[in-house]
């Protein structure tokens, strides 16, 4: 006799039951359940433990499959499937922008590729979110100037028959697996977009095993922060930082006067190391109105520092800005995502990108290295255009 | 200059993209339509965030969002097709809180990339362009049921990939 309603829901059919209510869990997951089978499926599940467990497990998978397609078929831009025959943006994509994609769709690891969605709510289904011509067009706007290992990709722009634009996909519009040269500069705040520049670091590859059991997160290389001065000088609890640049001018071309939501993200990790204080580890977004070199450094460096009375005087008040951070363990097995999210409005012109890694303790010093064992890889900034303003995200200067 | 958010409402924003694949799964399973999921997760980001005060951070996240994306998909209740209130009442108290592991996604990707070109071709037409089953069937110009059962196979051999390579790895 079945030990509950649900097994005896089966029919008491054994095997041929379990078929056909798996069966019936698949076919409502691919869409094409009847009514009456829809039914009988439910009968299932509400009289069902093992009913409900099937379906997790089987939905568990259609929605890992999702996730997975993404990453596996997503496609160099300047490609089209056949069953995306939709106009892709009269973009011009140039070569080595493309080429530059394709690096980071195949070369890298799935975690890189997967962006994350958030936007207007009740927009209807995947017709008016997604333009599939466009999503294979992109890699483009920012493109002009952007250095190999580093990437501007998919714009997939919304289109429902308007001319408008309506609600978009994320697109990301840089990532850095440090795959490629070149290497960020040393020689604090980039004077151009497009390029890192900062404090004393290293690209380092796998040879890092040998010395802390550290492999990149994705690929074959990652960035090893050295020092807190971009010629070696060391200075005890500074942090060591990059910084890059990027020039919003020509993502309004698409997101017209809009908001536009920006996640910046990177993997960090750090290794034991003898006398290693605690260490921390940072991202931070600022949105300007002010060009590389227009401002100041100095007036940068306290911004990005956290002290900012200057900024002020200088005109230079940040548009909007966020930072997050994060303590770093000694597990080089692991590597941590830190993400920031901000809400950057139409009148910022750029966007300057922050990456830190600092000791905990004002004391942190150790043997030339002021950061010793600690690494970034796969840093990306992924844009959204909102619909409407959210008051989720506006993140004003601290 | 907008309005600031916490550090709070900021850091349940990172929660939030750090599950968004289990909350998307759930509206996926819930919902059987992957537009519909999507503006669920969408709908769910933004409650999240509007009630970002309201969660405890020593609490279960994914829960609270798996929550939240369970009552977006009842105020959803318009379609023919769809499952009814008790069900998804029933199903969300059975749902399994394990997290999405990333390992997960990479053993499937390299399970898909060992798949027969025809069946690979499936899962793309299927989970990346999200076209149905019928729409697949006119494109190959096979029956319906054909593409079904292929898909269920597909799944089944995933599925033993992935536990299979998990199981060698542990």
């Amino acid at each position: 006799m079945a030990k509950n309603p649900g097994e005896a829901a089966l029919g008491g059919h054994g095997d041929a039951g379990r078929e056909r209510r798996d069966a019936l869990i698949d076919r409502w997951l691919d869409g094409v359940i009847t009514s009456a089978e829809l039914a009988e499926m439910e009968q299932h599940l509400l009289e069902s433990s093992v009913a409900r467990r099937e379906f997790w497990r089987r939905a568990s998978l259609h929605g890992l499959l999702h996730e997975a397609a993404r990453v596996a078929f997503a496609e160099p831009p300047g490609a089209e499937h056949p069953d995306q025959a939709a106009g892709a943006l009269p973009v011009g994509a140039e070569s080595r922008a493309s080429s530059a994609c394709a690096v980071a769709f195949s070369g890298k690891g799935p975690r890189a590729a997967v962006t994350w969605t958030a936007g207007q709510p009740g927009s209807g289904g995947r017709g008016r979110w997604f333009w599939p011509g466009a999503v294979a067009a992109a890699c483009l706007l920012l493109g002009g100037g952007v250095g190999i290992g580093s990437l501007l990709t998919t714009l997939a722009v919304a289109h429902s028959g308007r001319m408008a634009i309506d609600v978009v996909e994320p697109f990301p519009v840089l990532f850095e697996g440090f795959e490629l040269p070149p290497a960020p500069l040393a020689d604090y705040l980039p004077m151009s977009t497009d390029c890192w520049s900062g404090d004393e670091t290293r690209v380092v590859g796998r040879e890092a095993w040998d010395d802390s059991r550290m492999l990149p997160h994705a690929g074959e290389h990652m960035l090893q922060f050295v020092s807190g001065h971009p010629q070696g000088e060391n200075y005890p609890g500074v942090a060591s930082e990059i910084w890059r640049f990027i020039d919003l001018e020509q993502l309004r071309a698409l997101a017209g006067s809009r908001e536009i939501r920006v996640e910046l993200s990177a993997w960090f990790n750090g290794s034991p190391a003898p006398e290693s204080p605690r260490r921390m580890c940072g991202l931070k977004v600022i949105a300007t109105q002010h060009a590389p070199g227009q401002v100041d450094q100095s007036t940068w460096l306290k911004q990005v520092e956290g002290a900012n009375p200057d900024a002020a005087e200088a005109g230079a008040r940040p548009v909007a800005a966020a930072e997050t951070n994060d303590e770093v363990d000694d597990d080089p097995a692991s590597w941590q995502r830190v993400a920031v999210v901000v809400a950057v409005p139409a009148h910022a012109r750029y966007l300057l990108l922050h990456c830190y890694a600092r000791g905990r303790t004002e004391s942190a010093f150790v043997s030339g290295e002021c950061v010793p064992g600690q690494y970034v890889d796969d840093i990306a900034v992924t844009v959204e255009p909102q619909a409407l303003r959210s008051k989720a995200t506006a993140v004003g200067w601290r | 200059m907008g309005d600031a958010p916490s550090a709070h409402t900021t850091r349940i924003q990172q929660l939030f993209v750090r599950h968004q694949a289990k909350v998307r799964s759930v509206a996926l399973a819930l919902t059987g339509d992957f537009g519909v999921a999507e503006d669920v997760v969408q709908e769910t980001f933004l409650t999240v965030t509007a009630k970002a005060a309201d969660f405890d951070l020593d609490t279960n996240f994914l829960a609270w969002a798996c929550a939240i994306a369970r009552l977006k998909v009842l105020e959803r209740q318009r379609s023919d097709r769809r499952l009814s209130p008790q069900v998804i009442e029933s199903l969300a108290a059975s749902l399994p809180h394990e997290e999405l592991a990333d390992e997960r996604l990479a053993t499937l990707l390299g399970c898909i990339d060992e798949l027969a070109p025809k069946a690979r071709e499936l899962v793309r037409l299927r989970y990346f362009s999200e076209h149905g089953p019928g729409e697949i069937a006119a494109m190959l110009g096979r029956s319906v049921a054909g593409v079904n059962a292929a898909l269920v196979k597909i799944r089944e051999t995933l599925r033993e990939c992935v536990g299979g390579r998990l199981a060698a790895e542990s």
